[in-house]
């Protein structure tokens, strides 16, 4: 009868540590953290004395230079140079027409190196001749958390079979604009993507590369979207703040780019006979 | 004049201007970059009209295009598209052999004066009581070039809130443009009935 009740408590003891462990399993979270930041860049050392920037001069056309800011760490696995430089060069394609931009470069990453500083980016003026760079930042995390379904890993088929991984991305891409002569900040803009999603157990990591890429696309699409938007914002504000921002435009700059304008003589003559036209032919 | 006819390739223009003008990615893959062009996108030669380089430089030129070619093809001038087309490509090109310090260009203008020079020219062939308009379109648009050219401006770029030069020589080819497709149409008819350029009125659709 002992031997009975003992073997019973040890069933149970054994099936309650097999629970525990189950859902211990299925609250376990894991995380991925990536990110560069322009700060850690530009600003390495705290012990530093702030960096006073002075009011910016902006010879038109603008010669401008975009690059990922380096990170010190652990590096994403997506986010490779070769989609780097697709992204940057989506973001040069994109402010290519502006006519008060005379080139975009795109920056490979080994030409910034962590926590360079402005003292790198004077390197990089030098090196490309560019006057103003976009420093392109991001963080991203990625959340995996094992649900219910991931009870069926016990059954090995269920690991290859049940979407049991839930996954979580969340990525900022965040844009930066300076001009690297007087280190004033001119604008910049953010672009944010979240994706949730679920993976089987063997094919997780796979999954969160595809949603870590997707989410960079879709995060950088957005940043473009607001890069117009700041850029717009931009020029009003350097419109109305005359003394907190010079603008030169260059004899170059002023022949180099032709627009084939109406003005107030071709809106009065168009007004005129087409006005005229119209008033004259209908009564006729 | 004809009443209720839809004003569509003119409408169709200044749709796509405006959707140009308002998704800046396409713009960026129209616009006139010489560059570009040298490197074999020679689309661009054509659609880099339908680009702009500033709310007010759309405004108006989307403007003024809506007004004339709403009139022209209220009064039965068809076929508006063709010469659209042919001005846009004739501007590029006259652009890109003439003008190589231009680096950019962009602006419907010059085919705003192709509309003025044909509607006008097709107002005289009619013969009505408002020959005296068309002519007075015609020494207009004559003055307005000339001008241009020995002011080497416009007044809204001469305001300087403008970050481009103006180019004449849109407004010029423009001109030459209409000039050459009504005498050609004269010949050819094929952008109205007989030497008109306008459709009759008891014309079928």
């Amino acid at each position: 009868m002992s031997i009975n009740v003992r073997r019973t408590l040890l069933g149970r003891a054994l099936a309650s540590i097999c629970v525990i462990l189950v859902v211990a399993a299925c609250a376990t979270v894991h995380e991925r953290h990536n990110s560069a930041s322009v700060v850690d860049f530009l600003y390495p050392d705290t012990k530093d004395p702030v960096v006073t920037p002075s009011v910016p001069v902006l010879a038109l056309p603008l010669r401008v230079g975009i690059a990922f800011v380096p990170n010190g760490g652990y590096a994403s696995p997506v986010l490779t140079e070769q989609r780097k430089m697709d992204l940057m060069q989506q973001v040069a394609d994109h402010f290519r027409k502006y006519p008060y931009v005379k080139s975009i470069e795109v920056i490979p990453s080994p030409y910034l190196r962590p926590k360079g500083g402005f003292a790198n980016l004077d390197q990089v003026r030098t090196m490309y001749g560019v006057d103003v760079i976009a420093l392109v930042s991001y963080d991203q995390v990625q959340f995996t958390d094992e649900g219910l379904l991931s009870l069926t890993y016990w059954t090995i088929v269920g690991a290859y079979v049940v979407p049991g991984e839930k996954n979580d991305t969340q990525t900022m891409l965040d844009t930066v604009v300076f001009d690297i002569k007087s280190r004033k900040m001119l604008f910049r803009a953010p672009g944010t993507d979240r994706v949730s999603g679920r993976a089987t157990l063997v094919n997780a990591s796979e999954q969160l590369r595809t949603d870590s890429g997707n989410s960079f696309d879709a995060a950088a699409k957005q940043m473009i979207e607001n890069l117009d938007q700041q850029l717009a914002l931009f020029k009003d504000k350097v419109k109305e703040h005359p003394d907190e921002y010079q603008v030169v435009r260059t004899a170059e700059y002023q022949q180099s780019t032709g627009g084939g304008s109406v003005d107030g003589y071709w809106l009065a003559l168009v007004g005129a006979v087409g006005g005229t036209a119209l008033l004259l032919g209908r009564r006729q | 004049m004809k009443s209720g006819k839809v004003p569509a390739w003119t409408l169709l223009l200044c749709g796509t201007a405006a959707l140009v003008h308002f998704v800046p990615a396409i713009g960026s893959a129209l616009i006139y970059d010489r560059a570009a062009i040298e490197s074999g996108q020679v689309w661009r030669l054509v659609t880099g009209s339908l680009v702009h380089l500033s709310p007010r430089h759309f405004t108006y030129d989307a403007l003024a295009l809506f007004l004339v070619g709403m009139v022209a093809e209220l009064r039965g001038i068809r076929n508006l598209g063709m010469l659209y087309l042919t001005a846009a490509l004739a501007i590029g090109v006259a652009i890109f052999q003439c003008a190589p310090e231009l680096k950019l260009f962009a602006g419907l203008s010059g085919i705003v004066t192709a509309t003025v020079v044909f509607l006008c020219l097709d107002g005289l062939s009619e013969g009505d009581d408002l020959r005296w308009l068309w002519w007075g379109g015609l020494f207009s648009v004559a003055l307005k070039i000339l001008l241009e050219f020995s002011l080497d401006t416009s007044w809204l770029v001469a305001s300087g809130d403008e970050a481009f030069v103006a180019v004449p020589l849109s407004h010029l080819v423009g001109a030459g443009t209409a000039l050459t497709m009504y005498s050609s149409a004269r010949h050819l008819r094929f952008l109205g009935q007989g030497h008109r350029m306008h459709s009759s009125e008891g014309e079928a659709c």
